[in-house]
């Protein structure tokens, strides 16, 4: 009984498994497959991902999506820390309103900020483009920023900052010395995930990006709107293969610094009073 | 006498309604060992706090070395702190956490690097520059912490309890090391603490605070042998305590009192006490005898201390007695015993 139980539950997973994964799989495989028409396997080549190199609007598309994803991530990394560092010295109220703030951000469904933003852009007669990507980007990579940067602050004893002053470092030696070194893991973290959201995102991309140059993941919903050339799967891979490396370096680098910062705050045994 | 390193002037301190420090005034002479004791929540660390510029006073002035310091910023003050939780900097190494003020200070490389080995050498660090605080044990954390104080060679050092989190044997340790380093340094240390035996062993001055005020300030001695307030004798140790009234005043600070129905003891206490006087009468426990003569009691119960012995007493007159005595006392439970000591041992409190 037992076995067949868990017989039948493991061929579910795997069903699960296998149905989340095939596409990619499927991407992964056509973006060698020489057969044009991606009917059938006509031996590998590689010939898709020059293709796709050379391809003018994923070339510029990278660019623009690297570029607005640095730079929105930079401004939201910017905004996490300084409203981090508000926030731990505001009172009760200004801290729930604040934190209400970061909250509805993350809640309210990405299209309505697109859409709100592109009106109020009309309106003020503000041109779209990279500008206005970049802000879309910001709303929500920011609220995820401080979520990611507030959880840090947990781990910052206040006597640390106290014992700074206390040596003779002034407010802003006293950040860059002390307190900017003890948030920093939370920092990594939260540039490795809204560099991705950003590097990634089609809504807000697409409602804010105008005329001018897209972002790569509009460009490729627009390739993919006519047919679906193999380049499409080479693009694709590319990207996913981008995307992974950057967040295992990240990880890699946030646990180790996470866990050398966490070794140090960790109380030697004895310390409970 | 020169400048006092610290002088607290009417130093007033809210928080919310409580008051944490109430119009406290207090000198602090240079160069010596100087002790703020009381229980927990009497102030001594808010105090402190206030010195070093970590808390701002709602009223009063502080100076140091004669200079008004009140309004002054915590990194502007010739004052360092040693904290109670150590507060290390995690990210940075032994050198560098003790080095963390001389770069404040914009000091070149080589002074800071020869000052910081000389710190290192005083607190027997040597050989650990480049460990991270977690890799140190309790007792080297803090003594990174106090060299990274004294390294600035500040006015005055501040210490907020910094042995609370050691075990016994390691305190008693630290305590001699400390003692030692403020002789060869020479800089006036402001210890706090809620443990009277460690402030006695270590201070030449102590003050006593209790619920935000000060009770009294002097020498160990004074305050355990002379102590201003029934909270002082209780705070500074075990005493045996009862109401007298003074009959007579016998001039020079002696006097004459009754206490319940014994009439016609002798003891010192402050000068200027009226007849009449509500007072208490306080003997430590090390001075009562066993002997002949004196107040009956019988021995309630006996407890062998290793190289002493404490009996708890109940006299007639007296009520509850505690008596430290010499091993050799023969008593036991349920005994009769007179119970005396001599006259310079029995101290008035108003």
């Amino acid at each position: 009984m037992i076995i067949r139980r868990h017989l039948f539950t493991g061929l579910i997973s795997l069903a699960v498994i296998a149905f989340l994964w095939a596409p990619l799989v499927i991407v992964a495989i056509n973006s060698i497959n020489s057969d044009t028409l991606l009917a059938s396997w006509k031996g590998a080549t590689t010939h898709w991902y020059g293709d796709a190199f050379h391809e003018q609007s994923v070339r510029s598309g990278l660019r623009q999506t690297m570029e607005v994803a640095f730079v929105s991530t930079t401004i939201s990394l910017m905004l996490a820390v300084t409203g981090t560092l508000w926030w731990r010295r505001a009172s009760p109220r200004g801290r729930r309103l604040f934190d209400a703030l970061t909250y509805l951000r993350i809640m309210l469904p990405e299209v309505v900020f697109a859409v709100a933003l592109f009106l109020l852009f009309s309106k003020l007669s503000f041109q779209l483009g990279t500008a206005a990507v970049v802000i879309g980007h910001v709303v929500w990579s920011s609220a995820y920023a401080t979520l990611i940067v507030q959880a840090r602050t947990a781990t910052l004893d206040p006597a640390l900052e106290s014992a700074a002053a206390d040596l003779g470092a002034n407010p802003w030696r006293v950040f860059r010395r002390v307190t900017l070194p003890g948030l920093m893991p939370g920092i990594l973290a939260a540039g490795l995930l809204t560099f991705t959201f950003s590097f990634d995102d089609v809504v807000t991309s697409y409602f804010l990006t105008g005329a001018g140059t897209a972002p790569l993941p509009v460009v490729i919903l627009s390739m993919i709107r006519f047919r679906i050339t193999p380049e499409i799967n080479a693009v694709g891979m590319m990207v996913m293969v981008f995307t992974v490396a950057m967040f295992a370096i990240g990880f890699l680098a946030v646990t180790r610094l996470g866990s050398g910062a966490r070794r140090a705050l960790t109380l030697p045994e004895g310390r409970g009073r | 006498m020169t400048v006092a390193a610290v002088r607290l002037t009417r130093l007033h301190k809210r928080f919310g309604d409580l008051v944490a420090v109430r119009e406290l005034d207090l000198e602090i002479p240079s160069g010596g060992f100087f002790s703020l004791i009381g229980p927990s929540g009497c102030g001594k660390t808010t105090t402190l706090r206030m010195v070093a510029g970590l808390e701002q006073p709602d009223g009063g002035t502080i100076e140091v070395g004669g200079d008004d310091i009140t309004r002054r910023p915590a990194y502007r003050r010739p004052v360092n702190t040693v904290f109670q939780s150590y507060a290390l900097f995690p990210h940075l190494d032994v050198t560098d956490n003790v080095a963390f003020g001389l770069v404040e200070e914009r000091r070149p490389q080589n002074e800071i690097r020869t000052r910081v080995a000389e710190m290192l050498e005083l607190v027997q660090l040597t050989g650990r520059e480049r460990s991270k605080p977690s890799q140190l044990s309790g007792g080297q954390q803090q003594r990174v912490a106090l060299a990274r104080a004294l390294v600035k060679h500040p006015q005055v050092l501040l210490l907020d309890e910094p042995l609370g989190a050691l075990d016994l044997k390691l305190r008693k340790e630290l305590q001699q090391q400390l003692k030692e380093v403020q002789r060869r340094v020479g800089i006036t240390f402001v210890y706090v603490t809620h443990d009277q035996e460690e402030a006695f062993s270590m201070s030449d001055r102590v003050a006593v605070m209790h619920e935000g005020v000060l009770e009294q300030v002097g020498t160990p001695q004074e305050i355990y042998e002379r102590p201003a307030t029934t909270f002082v004798a209780d705070f500074v140790g075990a005493s045996n305590r009862t109401e007298a009234t003074i009959e007579a005043s016998l001039g020079a600070g002696r006097y004459r009192l009754r206490a319940g129905v014994a009439s016609g003891l002798e003891a010192r206490g402050p000068e200027g006490l009226a007849e009449g006087a509500a007072v208490s009468l306080i003997v430590r426990p090390e001075q009562l005898r066993l002997g002949s003569e004196g107040f009956a009691a019988e021995v309630i119960d006996v407890s062998y201390l290793g190289p002493a012995r404490h009996l708890v007493l109940e006299s007639e007159q007296l009520g509850r007695l505690q008596a430290t005595v010499g091993g050799e006392v023969p008593a036991s439970p349920g005994d009769r015993v007179a119970v005396s000591w001599p006259a310079d041992a029995a101290w008035i409190v108003p």
